[in-house]
């Protein structure tokens, strides 16, 4: 059946910046908010724009998000006309290559979205936070008569040149596409967020791979060369709560954030439309000790706090042990605190044991990562 | 173990008050996140058998509801099942509605070749079983049946239960009531028949009576057609037959943490139950919680002491839960003071202040009450 909308999603990246926290796994299926991972994010969003085929782009460290996303029932797209796939490099007639850039990725996926026939393929990043649905987007893709939709979000002038930078006419009309400018010109970031008409896609992702000089990029290559062209590029302007979790102190912060007294409540009902869906782990319900003492946090089913926790993410099966103290950290699952042990300002990866007694980054000011 | 046919009996079990008037015990809420099905369907998923029919007496959708997808609990939902027999029969015609004719109207189950043994059980008890050793014992007794039992020293919570009684060789002598608190052997409401014979007495049962009931014909099978082998269970087990029962057994689960750690800590007997997309627990800068169990999407800036919190509750600032046992999407404003209460489901606590219960009689408020 011919799709109106196929989603794919660049999930490959290493995310080097989150250090120790990605050498198992890729940056997308790190966890967050004590519950989620990183990718339920844009899935869960693709899900609730009635998009039923998405296609996952996996390359660094893909078995466990191959296998978290498995066939994708977690987000619903085990539905009659639904399919959900991980789509790691693989061996063609052509021979066997790692993905060489993001337009690559989706350049050698073609064949999948030939079979599906889309007449617009939505490309995102599977390591931001955000709750949204795409139907606006892709209406005014539709309605502008645009080759490609690009979502812009403003971002202070003095963090731009981390960005893409996009400068447009009055009409939201793209003009032009730096990527990191080291003078920007306009404070509208792309959010890596595109959407295609797929036929013009297809003719310029395979120009692009005929080119020995690209870096086949969607930002340094595909965009400035329909630019170049001539061709109708649109910005889409998105509003609201949107996270780059790219690095410990972004990761650190976004977390901070979901707590009752950082005032958003708007932004923690992952639970309410958009509906942020998500591996609901067989725990039993959290069980808090006799002694405990919690405040400020958001703490997942499975965990057990018998010390203290405050303005702090517990995620399932984390053991705080008696007299323990976890201030302003995130714990991820399935780690211990020992008992008497302090942790503040802190990332605790998975599974990590925290010795009784052991007190890490007190007073400390900066993030520190413990695995 | 394709072997083995599990049939849950949700008939003449006994009744926990006002909590179970308009839903069986299968789907009553326990321990803020698991229905008391949940337990029997775990200890059977967790001993291989794959194999299983609910026959529903009555509130057939309450069990729909919490069962919802039957992959929770099968190991292989293609190679096994999980279906809620209806007796439609005896729907039209109540007098008639009994398990034996649920089972005769719903024979097909029977049919499948594979199926040798027949496993009937109940929902009033909460243990860890482990029927691969049950379906062991009993093909090593020869015998056609084995009821299971609990050897109890004091028996004043059991008096609504069949007691038995065991000879040196294992073989049950005599199935009786009394209302004694003496040492006595409990049966447990678990049995396992050979499959030819049950075929056989679903035949002749209209001989004996068209409202026979499964109790009843293993009460014939004692005392008139064969030896019936006995097989101890040594485990934990309670047995949930009053509103005072369900609260003093819950509660127990708080005050001895051991429980706890017997039944949730252990890796390689997992309690099922229903998958939720609630976010995790929220605790606000005024929380103070111990000593409780706390289901994920629930948001705490109150106090709760010794409680069992379900999902979605919201225990405003200065709220105060205690001793108390509350279900899913219930409010308690502030200034609210609960203790020994039991709260069904959507209540919401406004207007009086001090809502006591005792911990022998616990106040228990119907669903979307308001108080």
């Amino acid at each position: 059946m011919a799709q109106k909308v196929v989603a794919m999603i660049l999930a490959g990246g290493k995310g080097t910046r989150l250090k120790a926290l990605t050498k198992k796994i890729a940056k997308p299926a790190v966890h967050f908010g004590g519950k989620y991972r990183i990718i339920d994010f844009s899935l869960s969003n693709v899900a609730n724009s009635d998009i039923t085929v998405c296609g996952v782009l996996t390359q660094y460290e893909s078995a466990v998000l191959t296998n978290y996303v498995g066939n994708g029932s977690t987000w619903g797209f085990d539905g009659v006309n639904g399919k959900c796939q991980s789509l790691a490099p693989h061996q063609t007639e052509e021979g066997a290559n790692w993905y060489n850039g993001t337009a690559d990725a989706i350049y050698q996926n073609l064949d999948f979205l030939d079979d599906e026939d889309p007449e617009y393929v939505l490309i995102l990043s599977g390591d931001h936070i955000y709750k949204t649905t795409y139907n606006d987007m892709i209406d005014l893709h539709i309605k502008s008569g645009a080759v490609c939709t690009i979502s812009v979000i403003e971002v202070p002038r003095e963090e731009a040149s981390r960005f893409g930078i996009l400068e447009v006419d009055s009409n939201d009309m793209i003009t032009k596409f730096v990527e990191k400018p080291k003078k920007p010109q306009s404070n509208l970031a792309s959010m890596g967020i595109y959407v295609f008409s797929y036929k013009e896609l297809r003719k310029a992702l395979v120009e692009d791979a005929k080119n020995p000089d690209s870096s086949h990029d969607f930002g340094s290559n595909i965009i400035p060369t329909l630019l170049k062209e001539g061709k109708k590029v649109m910005a889409y302007r998105f509003s609201g709560y949107w996270r780059d979790v790219g690095t410990l102190d972004s990761l650190h912060a976004a977390n901070m954030e979901l707590l009752p007294s950082a005032g958003k409540e708007d932004i923690i009902h992952f639970s309410e439309f958009p509906t942020i869906f998500s591996e609901d782990t067989h725990s039993m319900p959290q069980y808090i000790g006799k002694d405990a003492i919690i405040d400020d946090s958001l703490i997942n089913q499975g965990a057990i706090v018998l010390g203290q926790v405050s303005e702090s993410v517990i995620s399932n099966e984390v053991m705080i042990d008696r007299n323990a103290k976890v201030v302003r950290s995130c714990v991820m699952p399935g780690a211990t605190i020992g008992k008497g042990a302090y942790v503040e300002n802190a990332i605790v990866g998975p599974h990590v044991k925290v010795k009784d007694g052991e007190v890490i980054n007190k007073g400390g000011t900066s993030v520190v990562l413990v695995d | 173990m394709n072997n083995v046919l599990a049939l849950i009996d949700l008939y003449e079990n006994a009744d926990l008050g006002l909590l179970t008037r308009d839903r069986p015990i299968a789907s009553t809420t326990f321990l803020g996140r698991y229905a008391f099905v949940d337990f029997v369907l775990s200890n059977l998923s967790n001993s291989g058998i794959d194999n299983i029919c609910i026959l529903a007496k009555n509130h057939s959708n309450s069990i729909y509801k919490h069962i919802g997808d039957t992959n929770t609990y099968l190991a292989n939902p293609k190679t096994g099942y999980l279906s809620i027999l209806i007796n439609e029969e005896g729907i039209l015609n109540p007098v008639f509605n009994t398990d034996i004719n649920n089972v005769k109207e719903n024979d097909y189950v029977l049919y499948d070749d594979k199926v040798k043994y027949v496993i009937l059980t109940k929902c009033n008890y909460i243990m860890k079983i482990d029927y691969r050793k049950i379906i062991d014992e009993h093909i090593k007794s020869g015998k056609q049946v084995s009821l299971v039992y609990k050897t109890v020293e004091d028996t004043t919570d059991f008096n609504k239960c069949n007691k038995l009684v065991v000879d040196n060789l294992n073989c049950v002598q005599k199935i009786y009531r009394d209302n004694k608190s003496s040492r006595a052997n409990i049966l447990i409401d678990t049995a396992v028949i050979d499959k030819q014979l049950l075929l056989e007495l679903l035949n002749r049962s209209g001989q004996i009576s068209a409202m026979l009931s499964i109790e009843a014909m293993i009460g014939y099978l004692v005392n008139y057609l064969t030896r019936v082998n006995a097989i101890e269970f040594k485990g934990y087990v309670r047995y949930f037959d009053s509103l005072e029962h369900y609260f003093k057994y819950s509660l127990e689960f708080l005050k001895n943490p051991d429980i706890l750690h017997e039944f949730f800590q252990d890796e390689d007997w997992v309690y099922y139950t229903t998958t939720h997309n609630s976010h995790p627990v929220l605790y606000g800068p005024n929380a103070k919680v111990t000593n409780s169990l706390i289901a994920n999407g629930t948001t705490i800036d109150g106090t709760v002491k010794n409680s069992i919190i379900s999902r979605d509750v919201t225990v405003e600032e200065g709220a105060i839960v205690e001793n108390s046992i509350i279900f899913t999407h219930t409010t308690i404003k502030r200034g609210v003071h609960l203790k020994n209460v039991i709260a069904d489901k959507r209540t919401v606590f406004e207007n009086k202040k001090d809502v006591y219960g005792t911990e022998e009689h616990p106040l228990y408020f119907p669903r979307g009450v308001i108080v």
